[in-house]
């Protein structure tokens, strides 16, 4: 309970990861924003969604040219965003990536949703003042504010946690023990999205068997191993970055919209770490 | 006289307040239902499941292929992926639910989407969305034909792309001439 409260309330130098996350999240979203498809491919393939659907979407329908006008003020509000970390610039941007990234989703809703987290951890950080770090008229920050701060952190930082247990959990459930002692998931998943790395790999069958275990190794154990191994948040922090990168060499699937986060969020020491371990060092 | 000071990065007070526990509440009750669509396999944005890859694949699994016509020649057997600006993943759903649907009418009507969009908007591969995919000719592709096709990791060889197996033709499209 107490390490617990550390992480919610308590972490050091949240102000400066919060504004750090906040320009490594502003960026990926921006990037996200400008490379969805057009308006009006959406408006062209509208009707036959609607009735491959057999229902209109869940939001108000956009035009082409609405589409387009909603994606430059979103990129617009996320830009203000993570240049003031002000809160209301925050969730106006929040509000207008949710609009717009739920319009890409309802396009064909069903399958999963890949990067809906930029929403949720845009909604949360974007909720808090993050404006006394890497903001061009930096406030300072108070004490409370510092903590919610440190609120958001947390949530962020558990909730990459709980989607590796989530993928492990679907895996187990849906997958069963097979999938991990096959191995035919990856290897199939290589032989028609694989890279030329991954071609490489490919007629290795027990190295690809490997590779499932490590899969349901590290998406099991990163949570709990967050929660308890708090102080070594780095070295987790780097191995998740070494696992994406990993998939993404043999897979040619990066996430990296999650994993840009990271080093914000767990890796890079902030100013005050790093004055900490200098007097230490001193110290000795 | 003592001026209050607003406390500026310090160590604020240890004891949550209610705004706060109802904050912490609502991100529990967000992960437990993100949890649930994971134990029920479902996605509804902006709730996921993260069930990628989550299916153990078989020896022998379905794929489609498509083959696009233009006017000098035919490009066989491509993945689905380039046909539209998005995800693999949601292009091979997406091209499942139409051509194996009964309704031909759909099928026809996407297909000319889809055509029309190689030809007139085409678009880089970025990430998890693959290039477009580029008639030689200047008019563009004129057709199309839709497979099911079915791959066998005992013989499959990532780099020839085959061999595929019992190939059927589920769907079959030549634009008029004057709409190419």
């Amino acid at each position: 309970m107490k390490r617990l409260r550390a992480i919610l309330f308590q972490q050091s130098d949240a102000a400066w990861r919060a504004g750090a996350t906040r320009l490594a999240l502003a960026g990926a979203i921006a990037v996200t924003i400008a490379k969805l498809p057009k308006g009006r491919f959406f408006q062209e393939h509208r009707d036959t969604m609607e009735r491959l659907r057999g229902r209109p979407g869940r939001l108000p329908p956009l035009s082409a040219r609405g589409y387009e006008l909603l994606r430059a003020g979103t990129l617009a509000s996320v830009a203000v965003w993570g240049v003031t970390g002000r809160r209301r610039a925050g969730l106006l941007a929040a509000a207008q990536f949710f609009w717009l990234n739920g319009h890409v989703a309802e396009f064909f809703p069903g399958s999963w949703n890949y990067n809906s987290h930029l929403n949720v951890n845009l909604l949360v950080l974007g909720a808090v003042d993050t404006s006394s770090e890497f903001a061009l008229k930096p406030r300072p920050a108070t004490a409370d504010g510092v903590r919610r701060q440190s609120m958001a952190l947390a949530f962020m930082q558990l909730g990459s946690g709980v989607l590796y247990a989530q993928s492990a959990l679907s895996k187990l459930r849906y997958g069963g023990s097979e999938w991990f002692t096959s191995g035919r998931t990856l290897e199939g998943s290589i032989a028609l999205l694989g890279t030329p790395a991954g071609h490489r790999v490919y007629p290795h069958k027990s190295l690809i068997k490997t590779m499932s275990w490590g899969t349901l190794a590290f998406e099991l154990s990163f949570l709990p191993a967050l929660v308890l191994g708090w102080r070594h948040r780095k070295a987790l922090g780097v191995a998740a970055v070494a696992f994406h990168l990993a998939v993404s060499r043999f897979m040619g699937i990066s996430f990296w919209h999650l994993w840009c986060q990271y080093p914000a969020l767990f890796i890079v020491p902030s100013p005050g770490e790093r004055a900490l371990r200098t007097s230490r060092n001193a110290d000795r | 006289m003592g001026m209050r000071l607003k406390p500026i990065g310090g160590v604020a007070s240890s004891a949550s307040s209610l705004w706060e526990k109802l904050l912490i509440g609502a991100g529990v009750t967000f992960f437990a239902v993100q949890a649930a669509h994971t134990w029920t396999d479902r996605n509804r944005w902006p709730l996921c499941s993260y069930n990628m890859f989550n299916r153990c694949l078989p020896e022998r699994f379905a794929q489609p292929r498509v083959t696009l016509y233009d006017e000098f020649r035919s490009y066989p057997m491509l993945p689905v992926y380039g046909l539209l600006p998005l995800e693999f993943f949601r292009v091979v759903a997406i091209c499942g639910a139409v051509y194996l649907g009964d309704d031909d009418d759909l099928k026809d009507q996407f297909t000319a989407s889809v055509l029309k969009g190689l030809n007139d908007a085409p678009w880089q591969a970025f990430d998890e969305v693959k290039a477009s995919y580029r008639a030689e000719s200047p008019r563009g592709f004129t057709g199309m034909d839709v497979f099911e096709t079915w791959i066998d990791l005992a013989d499959y060889d990532p780099r020839a792309g085959g061999p595929l197996h019992d190939t059927k033709l589920l769907y079959s499209c030549r634009l008029p001439k004057d709409t190419a």
